[in-house]
């Protein structure tokens, strides 16, 4: 049984090979013409996913017995004595993301199958998730910090691609570009951030011999940094490498682009801009979690830009109207909780999170889809209403990820109430920030749910109910969503998530206070709450007592205008950006375009002009008449014998 | 001075004036390649050149090698190639003329490369 599980773990690179194989065999078969049946490109998809699965299964049967983490590298580039290498590093961080990232894409494309049944770029979908899944899956096996940023530059295209997949459509075109423009501000930070941690530590690196920048190795690279380099520029560097988080998780400021993603087909929402590759901001804090936690200041630097983040995107996502939209601010939110729940140490927690959230937050993300997909393209709210008598599955695995996400009992429940009971003995501000926030959550997520499943129909187009393909995905995931908080709590002799994940990274300290039952149960109120004030808003069994007692969404909406307008304007934080683009960015951008254009190419045109001129002088000796060229011929032979004459005169 | 010496004093040509001879028959011949638009006066002034050069060579072999006649051979060379050199050309201009019933070198400009 061992050597059946450690050729498992000998070739792990084989999981991220095999949707490169894939996306290249759709690519081909397409382009050349080999074969034009959906059902080969998604049947291929399928099933190299599938291997995928049952690999990453074995790979996590394997650390559930491993001692110590799995490394195997390839020197990749030499340059002096600077050495970088390709490999894998397989541990229970890396085997808890691969289970996550294969099973929740496995849904998806299946799910996809049908979604997309009727685009004409079926296949483009296809080869783009693939290689999507491959980029993913190589960011999660990654070795080394260099490896890392690569497979992290290429999720972000890949994101860039299928962001603009109708990229007919300019708003779409727009958001793929916003994202990866933004993204490119995040990963500018992290690659600064890399290069500034290697050339600090790069004479440990040389005296140990181990592989540069290996993840198993940061933790005594970050003393040694911390100890050459200063506290004030360790923070820098630790707050350059952070940035990429920023980007690629939508934290504030650069929390922007999530939303707009929303404009790329809805399975993409649901696998890339919810459960997977948002994460991946979530994974490499895990990842280089030594680097941040030797400094009390980037650590708290991260945890209150989880908490504004969690705060200010749930704030945005109460008064959104677009289906989507919702769930994008909610994710924007819940990543920001991990990311809190990172900064403020508990590691686990913040990890367990992003794993129940994938479930959820997929779920979530299909469960629109398929309503968009019955009502025709309907994003809107507004016109949205009673969908529960159509589309009775989508309904109520909807509701399902509306009660994990808010956390009342199921998983979402399990995975926050450790946040919180990581924060209550950290610190009490962010807890504040932290239950406020799930009371958002809980408000929004019911209220999409009534606007959308109960009351009347207010739409026009006739809502159709699902295929099987697309259902079929959404009972599985609501599986997972329901139970898998309460099944790896470790409460009542379940196995622990924490003890799972902490078995691994011997060198990280958690923050966990064992709080007893009050935390659990105010955060269940909390969520309760939320619920019944949504319900109170939102559902039509209320009407009555609403428009009896007067106190209505309008009437709140009137009432606290300014907030509303707020709230509604998102912040005004892209506002804020387009202004500074406008202003500031744009007139400095022309005016050194101009200094191009007229300094810069000037002085070069000027030199050409000048040779042109020279030529132009020189061209009119040459008239091909041989009369003329007599004439200068002898005029110069008089005119030397002249002067040799009169230089004989002279002496 | 008597008229005896006058005589032998015109007749007593030195190299010198052989080479002043030549000199004014070049510039006259250079004077008219430049300035005749005439292809057949080009050509002519292409013969004057070439007679100012055997009357240098002549004129410089009276002076060095009396006995071995090579400046005079030169000179007998010269002419004949002259010769060739003068059908050639008169050829030519022949065959251009038939194109263009023109011997005026500016109406040639189209065979400027």
């Amino acid at each position: 049984m061992e050597q059946f599980l450690e050729f498992f773990i000998e070739n792990a690179g084989i999981i991220a090979a095999l949707p490169l194989w894939t996306f290249l065999i759709i690519i081909f078969g397409q382009n050349l013409g080999v074969y034009d049946d959906k059902r080969i490109t998604a049947g291929i998809t399928c099933t190299s996913t599938f291997i995928g699965l049952i690999w990453s299964f074995f790979i996590f049967l394997w650390t559930l017995g491993a001692q110590e983490p799995f490394s195997k590298n390839i020197t990749w580039l030499s340059a002096g004595n600077i050495e970088l290498s390709a490999g894998w590093l397989v541990d229970n961080l890396g085997a808890m993301m691969l289970l996550v990232v294969t099973g929740v894409s496995l849904l998806i494309q299946v799910y996809s199958h049908g979604y997309m049944a009727k685009d004409p770029g079926y296949h483009r979908f296809f080869s783009y998730l693939n290689f999507f899944n491959f980029s993913m899956l190589g960011l999660v096996l990654s070795s080394n910090l260099f490896q890392i940023y690569i497979f992290w530059e290429l999720v972000g295209l890949s994101s860039y691609l299928l962001i603009g997949f109708w990229f007919r459509r300019p708003s779409a075109a727009h958001a793929a570009t916003k994202a990866f423009i933004i993204n490119r501000i995040g990963d500018f930070g992290l690659l600064v951030g890399i290069i500034a941690f290697l050339f600090f530590s790069l004479n440990w690196w040389i005296a140990s011999g181990n592989i540069y920048l290996s993840f198993t190795e940061l933790q005594p690279a970050a003393e040694y940094v911390l100890t050459s380099a200063g506290p004030v520029v360790y923070f820098l560097i630790a707050l350059a490498i952070f940035f990429g988080p920023i980007a690629k998780s939508a934290q504030f400021p650069l929390h922007t682009w999530l939303p707009d993603a929303m404009e790329g087909p809805t399975p993409i929402s649901a696998l890339i801009h919810a459960a997977t590759m948002v994460a991946a901001g979530v994974f490499l804090i895990a990842r280089a979690y030594p680097i941040f936690e030797i400094s009390p200041d980037i650590m708290t630097t991260i945890a209150w830009i989880g908490a504004i983040t969690a705060f200010i995107t749930a704030t945005i996502a109460i008064t959104q109207y677009d289906l989507k939209k919702t769930l994008a601010y909610s994710t924007c939110s819940q990543l920001g909780f991990m990311v809190m729940a990172m900064g403020a140490g508990a590691y686990a927690a913040g990890l367990f999170h992003l794993m129940t959230h994938a479930f959820f937050k997929a779920m979530l993300f299909l469960c629109s889809g398929a309503v968009i997909h019955g009502l025709g393209d309907q994003q809107n709210m507004k016109y949205m209403g009673g969908l529960r008598k159509h589309m009775p599955v989508v309904a109520y695995t909807y509701l399902t990820g509306c009660f994990a996400i808010s956390g009342i009992l199921f998983s979402g429940f399990w995975s926050k109430e450790e946040i919180f009971s990581g924060l209550y003995g950290n610190n009490m501000i962010l807890l504040g920030v932290g239950l406020i926030v799930a009371l958002l959550t809980s408000f929004y997520m019911f209220r999409s749910y009534f606007l959308t499943f109960e009351g009347e129909y207010r739409g026009h187009a006739h809502p159709h109910d699902a295929p099987k393909v697309m259902t079929v995905p959404l009972i599985l995931l609501a599986i997972p969503s329901t139970f898998i908080g309460f099944l790896l709590s470790g409460v009542l002799f379940l196995p622990s998530f924490d003890k799972y994940i902490l078995a691994g990274q011997k060198a990280i300290t958690h923050a966990e206070h064992h709080t007893g039952f009050l935390l659990p149960v105010i955060s269940l109120l909390i969520a309760l709450a939320g619920l019944l004030a949504a319900a109170y808003l939102y559902w039509d069994r209320f009407k009555q007592v609403r428009e009896s007692v007067k106190i209505t969404a309008d009437n709140i909406i009137r009432i606290t205008k300014p907030l509303y307008a707020l709230t509604t304007n998102l912040w005004y934080i892209d506002k804020l950006y387009y202004a500074f683009i406008d202003n500031v960015f744009l007139p400095v951008c022309n005016f050194t375009a101009n200094f191009d254009k007229f300094i810069i190419d000037g002085l070069v045109n000027l030199t050409g002009l000048k040779i042109r001129f020279e030529g132009w002088t020189l061209r009119q000796f040459q008239t091909g008449q041989v009369q003329t060229y007599l004439a200068i011929l002898f005029s110069g032979l008089a005119g030397l014998a002249l002067i040799f004459v009169l230089l004989q005169l002279l002496i | 001075m008597n008229w005896e010496e006058i005589l032998i004093k015109i007749f007593n040509v030195e190299l010198t004036h052989y080479i002043v001879l030549s000199l004014i028959l070049f510039c006259i011949g250079i004077m008219g390649l430049i300035i005749s638009r005439n292809v057949i006066r080009v050509l002519m002034s292409i013969e004057i050149l070439l007679s100012a050069v055997n009357v240098n060579f002549v004129a410089f072999a009276n002076y060095t090698d009396l006995s071995d006649l090579k400046g005079q051979v030169f000179a007998i060379f010269i002419m004949a190639v002259a010769a060739a050199e003068a059908a050639l050309g008169l050829a030519i201009l022949l065959a251009l003329y038939r194109n263009k019933p023109s011997v005026d070198t500016e109406e040639y400009k189209e065979l400027k490369g």
